[in-house]
């Protein structure tokens, strides 16, 4: 078991509501208290290199950002990147030319979210930060994040994949034959090739028996599931614009979400707030009162219909300037 | 798109590759497929195995859920496959796919190419060659990429439609939604003042590559906004 020093903060929500620049802000506001900070960016959309700086060729690797009186790490998420290094850990060959292998972990690869969770394992277990800021993808593929510890379970929690990889390796003579199990395997793959072709099915060797020789690494970080349940270790930031809020969409991702944590996890954060700024307006028009009486009723609306269902709420309002370094430092204010 | 061409007297479907909002579809009363992955590549496995013995095997193993969840964009492409079958059966149907965000969309986009580098040849590898020609050749997509007129968001949407420009799959849209300009209002609060010279300076720049700009509408449900939009805007 780790040592619970470092804490976690999950920034999800739908897509365009700004969680990459919350979580950037965030990552702001803490490093100027001091702490150690790393922000990683599982979703690979651009927002963190336009906000940052960050050079894609350097993806998968900490980079340390100052701004002001602050200076933090940050990192965009390479699943490559991440299983090269696993794979130098363990003294694991992997053949990256794999056609099948590349597709997994490529960015929003299948994988994508399952390595993403040993990302998080590795760099909590250097032990370097005092918090690590999580930047996630859009909707589902957040929950698919939450839910990364499930698919270990249930990629090395039965013996299917293992026979699988047995049966794919043609020349072997492995201890199951005879085995019913085995003979259906081998039906089912005889079956495949006819349809897939044979280099499918020894790529397909070769990509799961490089996950296979990896197991142990997959099997260590199970015990974050313990840490994103535990309210002392990680907190969950649920974005939402609250003008434009998908409350259907925000409703759904809430309650997948509790199916891995708890309510006293969850903050709501309701970004892009107009109505302080636009309280003193006096239109002169009808269109102009329509779009302020638009505004605060809106605003109004989305907190009273969102209040029962989150314990936290934070209202951060929306910023008057284009330039995305005077956000981030207006953002940060909000924070205290 | 859905509720205009419904309005259209045209066989329409919404189909949202994530998260179907049935309660706002429900509501406006429009159609919609809602997909069930799982069902859609065990039905493509039995069709190409054709083996009830190894069916039957395959069903009795957590292996079809597990290639699905990790094969990136596999059962979105054997969705397409089955859409596209009824498309060419039928000139007068429309599917509105509502994809996810830019990243995810591309991989989805991406997955043709993908797979027929997984397969390299044999029968999976000639249907996704196949699909790719019959949706060239009969100019069936369009896509619309859909963005606001702020810099980081444009960027975004310019980026996705430069991918699919090099994708060359179909027509490319891009499409400016919840513009200010078009309200005119007299006076606005500093706040939008600074929204408002952003959008005009990204409009002016790109007025060429955008096709239609959408105003905020002021209205505060979603199904009021899809009438409006649906009425004036995507005829």
């Amino acid at each position: 078991m780790r040592s619970l020093h470092s804490k976690i903060e999950i920034f999800c929500g739908t897509g365009g509501v700004g969680k990459t620049t919350l979580a950037t802000s965030r990552t702001l506001f803490l490093a100027s208290q001091k702490k150690k900070v790393l922000l990683i960016t599982i979703d690979p959309a651009k927002r963190l290199t336009q906000l940052l700086s960050m050079n894609e060729k350097n993806d998968g690797t900490v980079q340390t950002r100052t701004i002001d009186d602050a200076t933090f790490d940050a990192e965009i998420f390479s699943p490559l990147k991440t299983i090269k290094r696993i794979a130098k850990k363990n003294h694991s060959t992997v053949d990256f030319s794999n056609p099948i292998l590349q597709s997994l972990i490529k960015p929003h690869g299948g994988l994508e979210e399952l390595i993403a969770l040993l990302e998080l394992y590795y760099q909590l277990e250097y032990g370097k930060y005092d918090v690590i800021v999580l930047d996630t993808p859009p909707g589902k593929h957040f929950i698919d994040f939450l839910d990364a510890t499930k698919r270990i379970h249930i990629f090395f929690g039965n013996k299917t994949i293992e026979l699988l990889v047995k049966g794919l390796k043609k020349s072997s003579s492995f201890s199951f034959i005879g085995s019913l199990l085995d003979q259906g395997i081998k039906k089912i793959l005889g079956a495949l090739e006819n349809v897939t072709g044979g280099p499918f099915l020894e790529n397909l060797y070769e990509a799961l028996n490089t996950i296979i020789k990896n197991k142990e690494t997959f099997l260590e970080a199970l015990s974050l599931e313990e840490d994103l349940r535990n309210k002392e270790v990680t907190t969950i930031y649920l974005v939402i614009n609250i003008v434009h809020a998908k409350e259907e969409e925000s409703q759904h991702l809430l309650q997948k979400t509790l199916h891995f944590t708890s309510k006293e996890q969850i903050t709501l954060l309701a970004n892009r707030s107009l109505k302080e700024s636009i309280l003193t307006w006096k239109p002169l028009d009808s269109e102009g009162k329509n779009l302020k009486k638009f505004f605060i009723a809106q605003e109004t609306t989305t907190l009273e219909t969102l209040q029962s269902s989150f314990s936290k709420i934070k209202i951060f309002k929306d910023i008057d300037a284009s330039d995305p370094l005077l956000h981030l430092r207006e953002l940060k204010k909000e924070w205290q | 798109m859905t509720k205009s061409l419904v309005d259209q007297q045209k066989n329409v479907f919404y189909v949202n590759l994530e998260e179907t909002p049935t309660q706002l579809l429900n509501d406006l009363n429009l159609p919609y497929r809602k997909i069930d992955f799982a069902t859609a590549l065990r039905n493509y496995v039995d069709k190409k195995i054709q083996s009830s013995i190894v069916s039957t095997l395959l069903a009795k193993i957590p292996l079809l859920p597990l290639i699905a969840e990790l094969a990136p964009g596999l059962p979105h492409l054997i969705l397409l496959e089955n859409l596209l079958t009824e498309l060419l059966s039928d000139p007068n149907l429309y599917f509105i796919l509502d994809a996810p965000a830019t990243g995810h969309a591309i991989t989805l986009f991406d997955s043709p190419e993908t797979y027929m580098k997984i397969f390299q040849s044999g029968e999976i590898f000639n249907e996704m060659k196949s699909m790719r020609e019959k949706i060239k050749s009969n100019n069936l997509i369009s896509f619309f990429v859909v963005t606001n007129a702020r810099e980081l968001s444009f960027q975004e949407g310019l980026d996705l439609l430069t991918y699919l420009e090099k994708l060359n799959l179909g027509t490319n849209l891009l499409l400016l939604n919840n513009a200010l300009t078009p309200l005119k209002v007299q006076n606005l609060p500093p706040i939008l003042q600074t929204r408002l010279s952003e959008e005009k300076q990204i409009t002016e720049k790109y007025a060429e590559l955008i096709q239609e700009t959408i105003p905020l509408i002021p209205l505060s449900s979603p199904k009021e906004i899809i009438h409006s939009i649906s009425s004036e805007y995507v005829r």
